[in-house]
């Protein structure tokens, strides 16, 4: 299977098949990083859609000084950012709960832990979920986020502190 | 390594994302500190349910690759096809944006590459 790496010069050369590819690796992903923070489904789709009109157009640029999911994270989270200030401006629907009732044990542990996400501050969520469910390093969120390294492992300390605190 | 420095890149250790050349000074921190390999074993915990919790999330609907399809490639408006089973071009004509772009493609034994993608202009 082909690295991200090699996918995007062909996504450059207008290769739709690789395109699919990187669509199929990243979609998901980044429509629930997109959840997490904008917490309205129709706008982490537009997210989506956006981050990967974006790539098709931008693939050519990718210099190849981080990671391509660095990149790809750093198109989508300006994406949700903008649709934040979009948001704000105009009415607001109301957000949808991330967790929907499920009475088995094991999903209603998840739903506490969504629960707990969703009640700490955005820069300290959007921290948690791309270093626990993207796996990103310090170093990678904090050129995403645009921030010194430092603000990325304070953001974390205090998420981890109100995390425990509301699942013990 | 003092414990205050270790516990700063825990979480990214649980997380699978602390670099290699990080790994080695942090390690042997670890293995002199029963309560930094506390610390670790709460915070791989952690990790694990919020990776869980949001991968448990549902994905991008399915209807949108064809959003974005159609955001890239348009909807196309009229195809001509030129040449053979060996070799062959085809013209392409689509809606895309407000606009007109017309692209050609080169077929050669079934493998196609890009020619050309004009912009179209305003409608």
């Amino acid at each position: 299977m082909a690295e991200d790496r090699e996918l995007l010069p062909r996504v450059a050369a207008r290769d739709e098949a690789a395109f699919r590819q990187l669509y199929e690796r990243y979609a998901d992903r980044v429509f629930r990083y997109a959840l997490t923070m904008l917490r309205q489904r129709h706008l982490a789709e537009e997210v989506v859609q956006e981050t990967m009109v974006a790539i098709w157009q931008g693939a050519g640029s990718f210099r190849g000084g981080s990671q391509v999911s660095t990149w790809i994270f750093g198109i989508a989270r300006n994406q949700a950012h903008a649709l934040l200030r979009r948001e704000a401006r105009g009415a607001r629907e109301p957000e949808e709960p991330l967790v929907l009732p499920d009475p088995a044990a094991a999903v209603e542990r998840e739903g506490k832990v969504l629960t707990a996400l969703e009640g700490l501050p955005p820069d300290q969520r959007e921290v948690v979920v791309l270093a626990f469910y993207e796996g990103l390093s310090y170093r990678e969120i904090a050129r995403i986020l645009g921030v010194p390294e430092g603000t990325v492992k304070s953001r974390m300390y205090f998420a981890k502190r109100r995390l425990r605190e509301a699942l013990t | 390594m003092n414990c205050h420095e270790a516990r700063e890149l825990l979480p990214w250790l649980a997380a699978g994302a602390l670099p290699p050349e990080e790994q080695g000074e942090l390690m042997r921190h670890l293995a002199g500190c029963a309560a930094c390999r506390a610390e670790l074993a709460q915070e791989v915990r952690l990790a694990r349910e919020v990776r869980e919790a949001v991968a448990g999330l549902p994905g991008a609907p399915e209807g949108t690759w064809g959003k974005v399809m159609a955001r890239t490639r348009g909807i196309p408006l009229g195809r001509l096809e030129l040449g053979s089973f060996l070799v062959g071009l085809s013209l392409g004509l689509s809606l895309r944006g407000g606009k007109l772009p017309l692209s050609g493609e080169l077929e050669v034994l079934g493998r196609k590459a890009p020619l050309f993608e004009t912009e179209g202009g305003a409608r």
